[in-house]
């Protein structure tokens, strides 16, 4: 038997099993029947044993380059190193379904074992959920994308061809943790959402699984967020455009859910201190699901236009739209069936408290993912209301009406015979419009919330807490501005200077908060300053790794600010040429060409001088693979410093002359925002802690 | 993220699984051991591919015996969970309890976020009294008593809050404490005991040993306030 039939004949019996396994869970849930629920939690482990063969088959097929598979024949190559043999699984769209289906198993499996006891009640119901949505995936892998399809020209005498190899793009470091960690944070979502399900099926719909599950959604935060920083980090590596966000759809896709997990993360507190929001959450868990769905749906079947998309496919396209309708119809269905038994116990009382802070956060943060979702799917909208007005009249006038379409502008491209509409796209420069204000009121908040007591506060305490905030922000605001304005001659604008202050604001409120926390353990018992500290954080380790990761926020922010001062020039330059970019002065050395097993390689060697002397040589390259030679991709490289990266890629080189077309960029502040990056990861890590030193 | 089940109730089931999956873990690994050692001391060729197929192997016999669990279980005569007799019903106590451990949280946090100066002396006061009471009425109603303290009734009229005395007060709430060890290893491990700067209280389910001073009531020996007046209890 071959490896393509047997992979086939896995990914078979994993469909089969998901039905199985959500019919026994679902008639355990209905009989109370012990051994189907056991039987069923076994059909889970089961699923997650095939799914991992499957995956086991498809990498053993790379490594052993069984180049009879369709799949390992696009994306395999003989002379790729191991570790790309390996991770070339997820590279490419059939594989990462299977890689999907992997993950979603492992944690269903782990989850369910994690919480056969502490929520025995919820169990069968959410095994059910996991399983219709584990089918749902291999019934893709099955019968629309099957990573296992052959090869079709191969038959016995005739070896398959040789692979053509991974993507060059991919063939990057943090291209290799980026996906799978983006998947990882999107995939744990599931486990949330199939208990937050069971919870309204029960009836169980008190506050107690929302505390398990806080773990998972932290889990999938923490990952999420990893998945888009390196993704950003890749970009600004790798593409060579001088930054490392673009609000491209695939982006845009992880982002989503981050967003609405990063408001949960806040509300589900005010829950548990207060016993409010408890629709919101369940609300705020199903969107984030959803929007797992929705971003997979906008990567996978090509409705956006994107950088990385995945290619078009309506098959999958329509697959996931019905898929996306249901989970909203039986989520809202359930919500609406369980509204009287999820009424709050209490009322804000306050505009000045905490609680109000998390909800105005909470709006934001999700104003903010529905506003990033809408724009993505915008233009996409709108290309169907086109295909539908052509064909209907009755829906044309309703475009006309509501301004989607200009009549006359339909009516006078029909005449000239043109398409009567044109795609329209959401750039960068609509979203840089609108979401930094959101971005800065959220930052803002930041610092607010942690100041303002629970239910009230009172004028004087407010004072007294914001009076050294308050003046920290406003010092850093107007220095900022006057050494940005002294030192690199740049007038900032009002959106860098606000956010510079507000950094500053933010920031002292968190060191103020860890000061006054200190200091009042200090006065409970006689404490060293370190020991303080640290008791401090390992008793409330929620409360100050959420300060932990707010700091790393704030750097974050910082490094955005640095924007408003960010110098790009697009010039052309010839061998001993200098150009002046800020404080630096960049001299064209010569350009060199070389060779390795898989690309030419043109690189022109610049020198970097600050006050006349040199102080980096850079090396940016056009690189040409063997594989895809009419795509050359952009190696850029850059000078890092404390206060901004110099960074060069080229567009163009004349090898007899040297001439080059050079794009100069100076970035301020950027490194602030991997430094802020990794503070904000370690903060993650100390609000999921163990449990084992929670009860130590 | 996997975390750790302690009650002996599920161990049965899920330690079985978990000892498959560590069994399978450990021959894989021990499998390939095996290749390594041999490449190196024998000489014998091992490529990354073969390493695949081990690792495949081990799913392979890890799916085969959960399967085989599945089967298992089928087969077996049926059993209906044990009820639980608190579904709908008892969601109202769950509640309370959930409520009774949020109360005592925000008071120690009230406390910390006083210290830390979030809050004026008179706010503080205010809003700890409103707990206290809140407090005591919960734990009241989870001790199953038929009536609250009539001065407590009074008090709450007293400050507007008549919303919170029960219409049915004499309501009597019979049923047991179904899981006391796990309710209390929730509330210290769960429970972000951040603010902690004394113990919490015990759950309801301690011997009654404290006597309030100032109206004489019995309470829990660990009990922070009367349950029957809300005044603070001496230590």
């Amino acid at each position: 038997m071959t490896i393509s039939t047997l992979g086939t004949v896995t990914i078979l019996l994993l469909f089969l099993l998901t039905l199985a396994t959500a019919t026994m869970a679902a008639l355990a849930a209905h009989r109370r029947s012990e051994r189907l629920l056991e039987g069923a939690t076994a059909g889970m482990h089961a699923i997650f044993g095939l799914a991992a063969l499957a995956s086991a088959l498809l990498v053993y097929a790379f490594l052993a380059g069984d180049y009879s598979i369709q799949y390992v024949q696009h994306n395999g190559h003989p002379a790729m190193p191991i570790f790309y043999k390996v991770t070339a699984f997820w590279g490419s769209l059939d594989g990462s379904l299977l890689f999907w289906v992997f993950l979603l198993s492992l944690f269903s499996s782990l989850a369910i074992r994690a919480n056969a006891s502490r929520h025995r009640e919820l169990v069968p119901h959410a095994v059910m959920v996991l399983a219709i949505i584990l089918g749902f995936f291999s019934a893709l892998l099955v019968f629309l994308k099957n990573p296992f399809n052959p090869f079709l020209i191969t038959d016995v005498d005739m070896p398959a061809p040789q692979g053509k190899g991974m993507n060059p793009l991919l063939q990057n470091v943090y291209m290799i943790v980026h996906p799978p960690s983006l998947y990882l944070g999107m995939v744990a979502l599931a486990v949330p959402y199939a208990f937050g399900m069971a919870a309204m099926m029960t009836g169980n719909v008190d506050a107690k699984w929302q505390r398990s599950m806080r773990r998972w959604v932290l889990f999938a935060w923490l990952f999420l967020s990893i998945g888009l920083v390196l993704g950003g980090l890749w970009a600004y590596e790798e593409l060579g455009w001088g930054g490392y966000w673009a609000w491209d759809p695939v982006e845009n896709a992880g982002l989503f859910p981050w967003l609405t997990c990063t408001a949960f993360l806040h509300s589900v507190m005010v829950q548990e201190r207060r016993g409010m929001l408890k629709v919101w959450n369940l609300l705020l868990i199903i969107f984030s699901f959803w929007l797992t769905i929705f971003g997979t749906f906008l990567t996978r079947s090509g409705v956006v236009q994107s950088v990385h998309a995945f290619g078009e496919d309506p098959q999958l396209a329509w697959t996931f739209g019905i898929f996306m309708l249901v989970i909203l119809v039986v989520s809202f269905g359930l919500l609406f069936w369980r509204l009287p038994l999820l009424r709050s116990r209490n009322e804000l009382e306050s505009v000045l408290s905490r609680e109000f802070a998390f909800l105005l956060n909470n709006w934001l943060f999700l104003i903010s993912a529905f506003f990033v979702a809408g724009a993505t799917i915008f233009p996409t909208l709108r290309d169907w209301a086109g295909i539908l007005s052509v064909d209907h009249e009755w829906f044309r006038d309703i475009a006309f009406a509501i301004g989607m379409f200009d009549e006359q502008d339909w009516m006078s491209n029909l005449a000239a015979g043109r398409p009567p509409y044109d795609r329209v796209t959401v750039g960068e420069g609509f979203y840089n419009k609108y979401m930094p204000p959101i971005g800065l009121a959220l930052l803002f908040l930041t610092g607010f919330g942690p100041l303002i007591a629970w239910r009230k506060s009172s004028t004087d305490s407010l004072v007294k807490q914001f009076l050294a905030p308050l003046a920290a922000g406003g010092i850093v605001g107007v220095g900022a501005f006057f050494y940005i304005n002294g030192a690199h001659g740049v007038r900032l604008g009002a959106a860098a200077t606000t956010c510079f202050a507000l950094c500053g604001f933010t920031f002292w409120t968190i060191v103020q908060e860890f000061y006054r926390g200190v200091a009042v353990r200090r006065r409970n018992r006689s404490q060293s300053v370190l020991d303080a500290l640290i008791g401090l954080v390992s008793k409330a380790r929620r409360r100050y790794g959420g300060y932990i990761v707010h700091l790393g926020v704030v750097l974050m922010f910082f490094g955005w600010a640095g924007n408003g001062y960010k110098i790009v020039r697009k010039i052309s330059m010839s061998p001993g040429e200098t150009a002046e970019l800020g404080l630096y002065e960049v001299r064209h050395a010569g350009a060199l060409a070389t060779e390795d097993w898989q690309k030419d390689m043109l690189s022109v060697q610049f020198e970097v001088l600050q006050d006349g002397e040199v102080v980096d040589t850079l090396l940016p390259a056009k690189w040409w693979y063997y594989q895809s030679p009419q795509m050359p991709t952009s190696e850029a490289s850059r000078h890092m410093t404390v206060g901004g990266d110099v960074y060069i890629s080229i567009d163009d080189v004349d090898m007899t002359t040297g001439w080059t077309r050079v794009n100069l960029y100076y970035n301020p502040l950027v490194n602030w925002v991997w430094l802020g990056f990794g503070i904000m990861i370690m903060g993650g890590i100390v609000c999921i802690g163990t449990r084992k030193t929670e009860n130590g | 993220m996997a975390e750790t089940t302690a009650t002996p109730s599920a161990a049965s089931m899920s330690g079985a699984k978990g000892a498959t999956a560590r069994w399978v873990a450990m021959a894989v690994l021990g499998l390939l051991g095996f290749l390594a050692f041999l490449s190196f001391a024998a000489g014998a060729r091992l490529d990354a591919a073969t390493a695949g197929l081990v690792v495949g192997a081990g799913a392979l016999v890890f799916s085969l015996a959960t399967l085989f669990k599945m089967v298992q279980a089928l087969a077996r005569p049926g059993r209906t969970l044990a009820p639980r007799a608190r579904q709908l019903a008892g969601a109202d106590r769950a509640q309370l309890r959930e409520e009774k451990r949020r109360l005592l949280r925000a008071l120690n946090e009230l406390k910390f976020d006083y210290e830390m100066g979030k809050l004026s002396e008179a706010d503080f006061t205010e809003v700890k009294q409103t707990y206290e009471l809140r407090a005591v009425e919960v734990m009241r109603q989870l001790d199953g008593a038929a009536q609250a303290h009539p001065e407590v009734y009074a008090l709450l009229e007293d400050r507007g809050l008549g919303a919170l005395v029960p219409e049915d007060a004499a309501k009597e709430e019979s049923e047991g404490d179904d899981e006391p060890a796990a309710e209390v290893e929730e509330t210290s491990a769960q429970a972000d005991a951040e603010t902690k700067v004394e113990p919490e209280p015990e759950p309801e389910s301690e011997q009654a040993t404290a006597t309030c001073e100032a109206c004489g009531g019995s309470n829990d020996a660990d009990a922070k306030f009367c349950k029957h007046c809300g005044k603070e209890l001496s230590a």
